[in-house]
Protein backbone atom coordinates (compact mmCIF):
# COMPACT_ATOMS: atom_id res chain seq x y z
CA UNK A 1 0.00 0.00 0.00
CA UNK A 2 1.45 3.40 -0.88
CA UNK A 3 1.08 6.07 1.82
CA UNK A 4 1.61 9.67 2.76
CA UNK A 5 1.83 10.87 6.07
CA UNK A 6 1.13 14.34 7.01
CA UNK A 7 2.30 15.82 10.30
CA UNK A 8 3.00 19.17 11.41
CA UNK A 9 5.58 18.40 13.53
CA UNK A 10 8.85 16.51 12.09
CA UNK A 11 9.83 14.10 15.50
CA UNK A 12 6.07 12.65 14.74
CA UNK A 13 6.89 12.14 11.24
CA UNK A 14 10.63 10.63 11.45
CA UNK A 15 8.75 8.01 14.09
CA UNK A 16 5.90 7.34 11.38
CA UNK A 17 7.92 6.71 8.68
CA UNK A 18 10.16 4.05 10.93
CA UNK A 19 6.67 2.41 11.72
CA UNK A 20 5.98 2.20 7.64
CA UNK A 21 9.49 1.29 7.28
CA UNK A 22 9.23 -1.89 9.28
CA UNK A 23 6.23 -2.89 7.46
CA UNK A 24 6.50 -5.06 4.58
CA UNK A 25 3.06 -3.79 3.29
CA UNK A 26 3.85 0.01 3.63
CA UNK A 27 5.83 2.00 0.76
CA UNK A 28 5.99 5.60 1.94
CA UNK A 29 5.44 8.51 -1.12
CA UNK A 30 5.58 11.31 1.05
CA UNK A 31 5.88 13.31 4.12
CA UNK A 32 4.05 16.59 4.39
CA UNK A 33 4.16 19.03 7.37
CA UNK A 34 1.43 21.01 5.67
CA UNK A 35 -1.94 19.85 4.75
CA UNK A 36 -2.38 22.04 1.84
CA UNK A 37 0.44 20.85 0.06
CA UNK A 38 0.03 17.10 0.52
CA UNK A 39 -3.71 18.08 -0.92
CA UNK A 40 -2.61 19.25 -3.82
CA UNK A 41 0.18 15.86 -4.01
CA UNK A 42 -2.93 13.94 -3.68
CA UNK A 43 -4.73 15.97 -6.12
CA UNK A 44 -1.76 14.65 -8.74
CA UNK A 45 -0.83 11.12 -7.34
CA UNK A 46 -4.13 8.97 -7.76
CA UNK A 47 -2.36 5.90 -6.44
CA UNK A 48 -2.06 6.83 -2.57
CA UNK A 49 -3.94 3.86 -0.52
CA UNK A 50 -3.42 5.13 2.99
CA UNK A 51 -2.77 9.04 4.59
CA UNK A 52 -1.32 8.97 7.98
CA UNK A 53 -2.96 12.35 8.98
CA UNK A 54 -2.14 14.60 12.15
CA UNK A 55 -5.67 15.84 13.43
CA UNK A 56 -4.19 19.19 15.04
CA UNK A 57 -2.11 21.21 12.58
CA UNK A 58 -2.54 25.19 12.74
CA UNK A 59 -5.19 26.82 10.31
CA UNK A 60 -6.11 23.89 8.64
CA UNK A 61 -6.72 20.82 10.03
CA UNK A 62 -6.66 17.11 9.58
CA UNK A 63 -10.56 17.01 9.68
CA UNK A 64 -10.62 20.30 7.07
CA UNK A 65 -8.44 18.01 5.11
CA UNK A 66 -10.51 15.13 5.03
CA UNK A 67 -13.66 17.56 4.02
CA UNK A 68 -12.02 19.27 0.90
CA UNK A 69 -11.05 15.72 -0.57
CA UNK A 70 -13.86 15.02 -3.45
CA UNK A 71 -12.97 11.00 -2.63
CA UNK A 72 -10.16 10.69 0.12
CA UNK A 73 -8.37 7.72 0.33
CA UNK A 74 -8.15 5.59 3.78
CA UNK A 75 -7.21 7.45 6.75
CA UNK A 76 -5.25 6.96 9.38
CA UNK A 77 -5.37 9.82 12.11
CA UNK A 78 -2.48 10.31 14.26
CA UNK A 79 -2.84 12.49 17.56
CA UNK A 80 -1.52 13.69 21.01
CA UNK A 81 -5.38 14.30 21.63
CA UNK A 82 -7.67 11.74 22.69
CA UNK A 83 -10.96 14.05 22.08
CA UNK A 84 -10.98 14.00 18.67
CA UNK A 85 -12.14 10.25 18.28
CA UNK A 86 -16.06 10.44 18.35
CA UNK A 87 -15.51 13.15 15.63
CA UNK A 88 -13.39 10.51 13.80
CA UNK A 89 -16.14 8.07 13.83
CA UNK A 90 -18.41 10.27 11.58
CA UNK A 91 -16.24 9.52 8.52
CA UNK A 92 -16.09 6.63 6.37
CA UNK A 93 -12.66 6.84 5.02
CA UNK A 94 -11.14 7.07 8.64
CA UNK A 95 -9.80 3.65 9.56
CA UNK A 96 -8.04 3.71 12.91
CA UNK A 97 -7.17 6.16 15.37
CA UNK A 98 -3.97 6.49 16.75
CA UNK A 99 -2.78 8.21 19.72
CA UNK A 100 0.83 9.93 20.23
CA UNK A 101 3.24 8.38 21.24
CA UNK A 102 2.59 5.26 18.69
CA UNK A 103 3.75 1.90 19.96
CA UNK A 104 4.76 -0.89 17.34
CA UNK A 105 1.85 -3.23 18.61
CA UNK A 106 -0.63 -0.63 17.98
CA UNK A 107 0.71 0.37 14.68
CA UNK A 108 0.74 -3.02 13.28
CA UNK A 109 -2.83 -3.16 14.41
CA UNK A 110 -3.93 -0.55 12.26
CA UNK A 111 -2.12 -2.11 9.06
CA UNK A 112 -3.80 -5.45 9.96
CA UNK A 113 -7.08 -3.32 9.81
CA UNK A 114 -5.92 -1.81 6.18
CA UNK A 115 -5.21 -5.23 4.85
CA UNK A 116 -8.45 -6.64 6.11
CA UNK A 117 -10.54 -3.61 4.20
CA UNK A 118 -8.48 -3.95 1.15
CA UNK A 119 -9.00 -7.98 1.23
CA UNK A 120 -12.77 -7.29 1.28
CA UNK A 121 -12.64 -4.55 -1.27
CA UNK A 122 -11.11 -7.05 -3.42
CA UNK A 123 -13.46 -9.92 -2.18
CA UNK A 124 -16.27 -7.91 -3.55
CA UNK A 125 -16.22 -8.96 -7.35
CA UNK A 126 -18.03 -12.01 -7.46
CA UNK A 127 -20.72 -12.93 -5.46
CA UNK A 128 -23.41 -10.61 -6.43
CA UNK A 129 -24.02 -7.83 -9.44
CA UNK A 130 -25.94 -5.55 -7.63
CA UNK A 131 -25.79 -3.10 -4.47
CA UNK A 132 -28.35 -1.36 -2.82
CA UNK A 133 -27.62 2.49 -2.59
CA UNK A 134 -29.78 4.52 0.12
CA UNK A 135 -31.80 7.74 -1.03
CA UNK A 136 -34.18 9.34 1.65
CA UNK A 137 -33.69 6.38 3.95
CA UNK A 138 -34.95 4.06 0.58
CA UNK A 139 -33.00 1.19 0.10
CA UNK A 140 -32.67 0.85 -3.91
CA UNK A 141 -31.31 -1.58 -5.98
CA UNK A 142 -28.60 -0.99 -8.94
CA UNK A 143 -27.06 -3.93 -11.02
CA UNK A 144 -23.86 -3.09 -11.83
CA UNK A 145 -24.06 -3.88 -15.56
CA UNK A 146 -27.10 -0.79 -15.86
CA UNK A 147 -24.59 1.64 -14.40
CA UNK A 148 -22.74 3.68 -17.16
CA UNK A 149 -20.78 5.81 -15.00
CA UNK A 150 -20.36 7.68 -11.39
CA UNK A 151 -19.12 11.04 -10.91
CA UNK A 152 -17.87 12.77 -7.90
CA UNK A 153 -19.53 15.73 -6.75
CA UNK A 154 -18.56 16.92 -2.97
CA UNK A 155 -20.06 14.54 -0.68
CA UNK A 156 -22.09 12.81 -2.67
CA UNK A 157 -21.77 10.77 -6.04
CA UNK A 158 -24.09 10.57 -9.51
CA UNK A 159 -24.28 7.05 -10.11
CA UNK A 160 -25.65 7.18 -13.75
CA UNK A 161 -27.27 4.29 -15.05
CA UNK A 162 -28.96 3.48 -18.71
CA UNK A 163 -32.62 4.77 -17.21
CA UNK A 164 -31.67 7.16 -14.60
CA UNK A 165 -29.33 9.37 -12.76
CA UNK A 166 -29.06 9.12 -8.64
CA UNK A 167 -27.40 10.86 -5.82
CA UNK A 168 -26.09 9.02 -3.28
CA UNK A 169 -24.13 10.58 0.05
CA UNK A 170 -20.89 8.64 -0.35
CA UNK A 171 -17.94 8.81 -2.30
CA UNK A 172 -16.39 7.20 -4.58
CA UNK A 173 -13.59 5.78 -2.97
CA UNK A 174 -16.44 3.68 -0.72
CA UNK A 175 -18.36 2.69 -3.74
CA UNK A 176 -15.31 1.57 -5.77
CA UNK A 177 -14.99 -0.79 -3.09
CA UNK A 178 -18.20 -2.18 -3.65
CA UNK A 179 -17.99 -3.07 -7.29
CA UNK A 180 -15.71 -5.65 -9.29
CA UNK A 181 -12.95 -4.53 -10.59
CA UNK A 182 -13.29 -6.44 -14.05
CA UNK A 183 -16.40 -4.47 -14.63
CA UNK A 184 -15.49 -0.71 -13.07
CA UNK A 185 -12.21 1.30 -13.36
CA UNK A 186 -11.54 4.69 -11.96
CA UNK A 187 -10.39 7.04 -14.55
CA UNK A 188 -10.00 10.04 -13.00
CA UNK A 189 -9.96 11.31 -9.47
CA UNK A 190 -13.86 12.35 -9.88
CA UNK A 191 -14.98 9.63 -12.14
CA UNK A 192 -15.46 6.08 -12.64
CA UNK A 193 -16.88 3.93 -15.56
CA UNK A 194 -18.47 0.79 -16.36
CA UNK A 195 -15.63 -0.34 -19.04
CA UNK A 196 -18.60 -2.16 -20.58
CA UNK A 197 -20.16 0.87 -21.21
CA UNK A 198 -17.45 3.16 -23.10
CA UNK A 199 -17.62 3.87 -26.52
CA UNK A 200 -14.50 5.36 -27.64
CA UNK A 201 -11.29 7.14 -26.43
CA UNK A 202 -9.60 10.32 -27.70
CA UNK A 203 -6.74 11.27 -26.09
CA UNK A 204 -7.29 12.34 -23.08
CA UNK A 205 -11.36 12.07 -23.56
CA UNK A 206 -13.63 9.03 -22.76
CA UNK A 207 -16.77 9.28 -24.89
CA UNK A 208 -19.19 6.74 -22.19
CA UNK A 209 -23.29 6.66 -22.26
CA UNK A 210 -24.05 9.79 -24.37
CA UNK A 211 -21.07 12.05 -22.33
CA UNK A 212 -17.69 11.85 -22.11
CA UNK A 213 -15.35 12.18 -19.38
CA UNK A 214 -12.04 13.31 -18.33
CA UNK A 215 -8.98 10.39 -18.27
CA UNK A 216 -6.25 11.04 -16.04
CA UNK A 217 -2.73 10.65 -17.12
CA UNK A 218 -2.06 8.33 -13.99
CA UNK A 219 -5.03 6.27 -15.14
CA UNK A 220 -4.49 5.91 -18.85
CA UNK A 221 -1.51 3.11 -18.67
CA UNK A 222 -3.85 0.72 -16.76
CA UNK A 223 -7.01 1.74 -18.77
CA UNK A 224 -5.31 0.67 -21.88
CA UNK A 225 -4.53 -2.98 -19.87
CA UNK A 226 -7.96 -3.65 -19.02
CA UNK A 227 -9.26 -2.93 -22.53
CA UNK A 228 -9.54 -5.31 -25.21
CA UNK A 229 -7.35 -3.57 -27.85
CA UNK A 230 -5.94 -5.20 -31.55
CA UNK B 1 7.96 21.03 43.42
CA UNK B 2 8.85 18.18 41.25
CA UNK B 3 12.26 16.71 39.61
CA UNK B 4 11.46 15.74 35.77
CA UNK B 5 13.81 13.31 34.47
CA UNK B 6 13.29 11.76 30.67
CA UNK B 7 14.43 8.57 29.80
CA UNK B 8 14.66 7.30 26.58
CA UNK B 9 13.04 4.16 27.18
CA UNK B 10 10.53 4.90 23.97
CA UNK B 11 12.86 5.72 21.56
CA UNK B 12 15.12 2.90 22.14
CA UNK B 13 11.82 0.11 21.78
CA UNK B 14 11.38 1.87 18.74
CA UNK B 15 15.16 2.10 17.50
CA UNK B 16 14.87 -1.53 17.84
CA UNK B 17 19.23 -1.41 17.93
CA UNK B 18 18.61 0.71 15.17
CA UNK B 19 21.59 3.22 16.44
CA UNK B 20 21.23 5.99 12.88
CA UNK B 21 17.53 6.25 13.56
CA UNK B 22 18.04 6.84 17.61
CA UNK B 23 20.62 9.47 16.69
CA UNK B 24 18.65 10.83 13.50
CA UNK B 25 15.56 11.19 15.92
CA UNK B 26 17.45 12.55 18.41
CA UNK B 27 18.92 15.41 16.34
CA UNK B 28 15.16 16.20 15.09
CA UNK B 29 13.58 16.12 18.19
CA UNK B 30 16.64 18.56 19.51
CA UNK B 31 16.17 20.95 16.67
CA UNK B 32 12.56 21.13 16.98
CA UNK B 33 12.31 21.36 20.76
CA UNK B 34 14.87 24.18 20.47
CA UNK B 35 12.63 26.02 17.76
CA UNK B 36 9.29 25.60 19.65
CA UNK B 37 10.43 26.26 22.72
CA UNK B 38 11.52 29.48 21.65
CA UNK B 39 8.57 30.07 19.93
CA UNK B 40 6.45 29.50 23.23
CA UNK B 41 8.77 31.90 25.46
CA UNK B 42 8.82 34.89 22.67
CA UNK B 43 4.55 34.62 22.41
CA UNK B 44 4.75 33.78 26.24
CA UNK B 45 6.65 37.29 26.31
CA UNK B 46 3.89 38.66 24.34
CA UNK B 47 1.10 37.49 26.04
CA UNK B 48 0.04 35.65 23.18
CA UNK B 49 -1.68 32.39 25.48
CA UNK B 50 -3.21 31.37 22.74
CA UNK B 51 0.23 30.97 20.47
CA UNK B 52 1.84 29.42 23.84
CA UNK B 53 -0.92 26.34 24.37
CA UNK B 54 -0.65 25.31 20.30
CA UNK B 55 2.76 24.93 20.53
CA UNK B 56 2.49 23.17 24.37
CA UNK B 57 0.15 21.38 22.14
CA UNK B 58 3.17 20.70 20.15
CA UNK B 59 5.67 19.44 22.27
CA UNK B 60 3.37 16.87 24.55
CA UNK B 61 4.32 14.57 21.87
CA UNK B 62 8.07 14.63 22.80
CA UNK B 63 7.18 15.45 26.39
CA UNK B 64 5.15 11.59 26.23
CA UNK B 65 8.29 10.40 24.32
CA UNK B 66 10.73 11.02 26.64
CA UNK B 67 8.74 9.59 29.42
CA UNK B 68 7.96 12.63 31.77
CA UNK B 69 4.26 11.34 32.74
CA UNK B 70 4.12 14.06 35.53
CA UNK B 71 5.30 16.84 33.09
CA UNK B 72 2.44 15.20 30.74
CA UNK B 73 0.23 15.99 32.79
CA UNK B 74 1.25 19.24 34.34
CA UNK B 75 1.61 20.39 30.08
CA UNK B 76 -1.96 19.52 29.79
CA UNK B 77 -3.56 21.26 32.81
CA UNK B 78 -1.03 24.25 31.62
CA UNK B 79 -2.37 23.83 28.09
CA UNK B 80 -5.97 24.25 29.24
CA UNK B 81 -5.02 26.65 31.82
CA UNK B 82 -3.42 29.22 29.10
CA UNK B 83 -6.65 28.78 26.65
CA UNK B 84 -8.45 31.04 29.57
CA UNK B 85 -5.13 33.38 30.16
CA UNK B 86 -4.27 31.61 33.35
CA UNK B 87 -0.54 31.67 33.39
CA UNK B 88 -0.28 29.83 36.76
CA UNK B 89 1.81 26.81 35.58
CA UNK B 90 3.93 28.69 33.38
CA UNK B 91 6.83 28.85 35.40
CA UNK B 92 6.49 25.04 36.43
CA UNK B 93 6.18 24.29 32.80
CA UNK B 94 9.13 26.21 32.02
CA UNK B 95 11.32 23.26 34.28
CA UNK B 96 9.90 20.81 32.38
CA UNK B 97 11.39 22.78 29.11
CA UNK B 98 14.90 23.09 30.74
CA UNK B 99 14.70 19.09 32.05
CA UNK B 100 13.65 18.04 28.20
CA UNK B 101 16.48 20.86 26.91
CA UNK B 102 19.56 19.64 29.22
CA UNK B 103 18.60 15.55 28.50
CA UNK B 104 18.56 16.21 24.71
CA UNK B 105 21.56 18.03 24.85
CA UNK B 106 23.56 15.41 26.48
CA UNK B 107 22.31 12.91 24.72
CA UNK B 108 23.40 13.96 21.38
CA UNK B 109 26.54 16.16 21.24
Amino acid sequence: MNCIIIDDEATARAIIKKLCDNTDDLVVRGEFDNALVAMKYLNKNEDIDVVFLDIHMPEFTGFDFIETLPSPPKIVLTTSDKNFAIEAFEYDCIVDYLTKPITQVRFIKAVNKLEELTKNASKGDYDQDFLFVNINKRLIKINFEKIVLIQAKGDYVKIQTEDKNLIVHTTLKNIIAKLPKRLFFQVHRSYIVNLKKIDSIEENTIYIGGTHVKLSKMARPKLMELLNII
Amino acid sequence: MKDYCPNLNYIKEMSEGDAAFQENLLNVMKSEFKRDSKVYVDDFSKAHYLKCAQMVHKMLHKIAILGLSDGYSLSKTHLEALKVDNTKYHVEFLKILEAISNFLESKNK
